[in-house]
């Protein structure tokens, strides 16, 4: 006679092994400091945390800051460039206009005028560029550089206009004279 | 008692100490008994049981009822036994594992004069590795996949283990003549 003895162990297996006594206090005890000590744990590990964010967070904003004020200085630096480089231009235009200005009228009176007024937006830009350095992010003194080379450029315009009102004045007495 | 577990699972869920507690009196001495089955010294038996009742604490929430709460319980106590035993540097894997499955695979008839007692005795007089397999399918029910789950190992591993245990447990229980069968 042969038995499947898998059939034997369908049922429960007999629980003859008794516990001590004292094992649901000391599971109670247990439970009691496995809590604490995982609450101890996930405070000390949102200490961790709260630290490891407050560290990230500086040193996100320690790189991006540094990054910026890289970022801005080339930007400022390129854009102080291409003022610089606007600003030669006109005024290397206007020195070329005023000197020419200066030698084809005796309009002293005329001269002056515009010399003053040159002079007065030289002193502007002058305070514009100080301002600017100091302050390189600000729209308005920005829009004053602008606004003063602009001006710089209308009055280049102007004498020029001048020059070319003179010249025809003196090309127009040179064929009298021819 | 199926709606009071429930409830004890629900108030388990919140950390309530009470239902913790509860639950705990309702299953330990059948999980304490599952557990000598691996660990001998009661005393170690007794602390891998409750460490096994804190991890199902912890993690009473994976639970879904689609499993009975005492098979979800048995399979983490089951668990840290053999965590225990692989601490204990349980060797569980190396013997080669045989590629081609014999026929009497599955021929676990044995003379009908043997009785559970002798069987759980002489199961005891294989080696670990064997041993292993042998109980977690024979007593506890779990089949190859879920016994490679529990140990670890290949499921072929598991099929070999369990094919050689069987035999030499055959061997054992004739050679001891219990009964007149043979």
């Amino acid at each position: 006679m042969e038995q499947d003895i898998r059939k034997l162990f369908k049922t429960e297996m007999e629980a003859d092994k008794k516990l001590p006594v004292s094992h649901r206090d000391e599971f109670q005890k247990k439970l009691k400091d496995y809590k604490l000590k995982r609450s101890q744990k996930n405070s000390i590990q949102s200490v961790f945390k709260y630290a490891a964010a407050i560290i990230l967070f500086v040193a996100l904003g320690y790189v991006s800051l540094n990054k910026l004020t890289q970022e801005s200085i080339i930007k400022e630096s390129a854009l102080e460039l291409q003022i610089k480089e606007v600003e030669q231009q006109y005024l290397e235009n206007i020195e070329k206009e005023w000197q020419s200005f200066k030698a084809l009228t005796d309009d002293k009176k005329l001269v002056e005028r515009y010399k003053k007024e040159l002079d007065d937006l030289n002193r502007d830009y002058q305070f514009i560029s100080e301002q600017f350095k100091a302050d390189s992010n600000n729209i308005l003194i920005i829009e004053s550089i602008v606004k003063n080379l602009q001006t710089r450029l209308r009055l280049l315009k102007d004498i020029q206009e001048h020059i070319k009102l003179l010249n025809q004045k003196n090309g127009y007495y040179e064929t009298i004279q021819i | 008692m199926k709606s009071s577990i429930e409830t004890l699972i629900a108030g388990s869920i919140k950390k309530d100490e009470k239902s913790q507690m509860q639950l705990y009196d309702n299953y330990c001495n059948a999980m304490y008994n599952v557990v000598c089955r691996y660990v001998k010294n009661d005393e170690d038996a007794k602390d891998v049981m409750q460490e096994g009742f804190l991890k199902a604490f912890l993690n009473i929430e994976s639970y879904k009822a689609e499993f009975s709460f005492g098979s979800w319980l048995k399979r983490i106590i089951i668990n840290q036994s053999i965590d225990y035993l692989k601490k204990r540097k349980l060797e569980l894997v190396n013997a080669e594992v045989e590629e081609l499955q014999i026929i009497d695979a599955e021929d676990w008839n044995f003379n009908a004069r043997i009785t559970k007692d002798q069987i759980i005795e002489n199961v005891e007089q294989l080696s670990d590795k064997y041993k292993i397999v042998v109980k977690l399918y024979l007593f506890e029910g779990y089949d190859h996949e879920e016994i490679s789950q529990i140990l670890d190992i290949p499921i072929k591993t598991s099929r070999t283990h369990l094919r050689r245990g069987r035999i030499k447990l055959q061997d054992l229980l004739k050679n001891k003549r219990y009964g007149t069968g043979y």
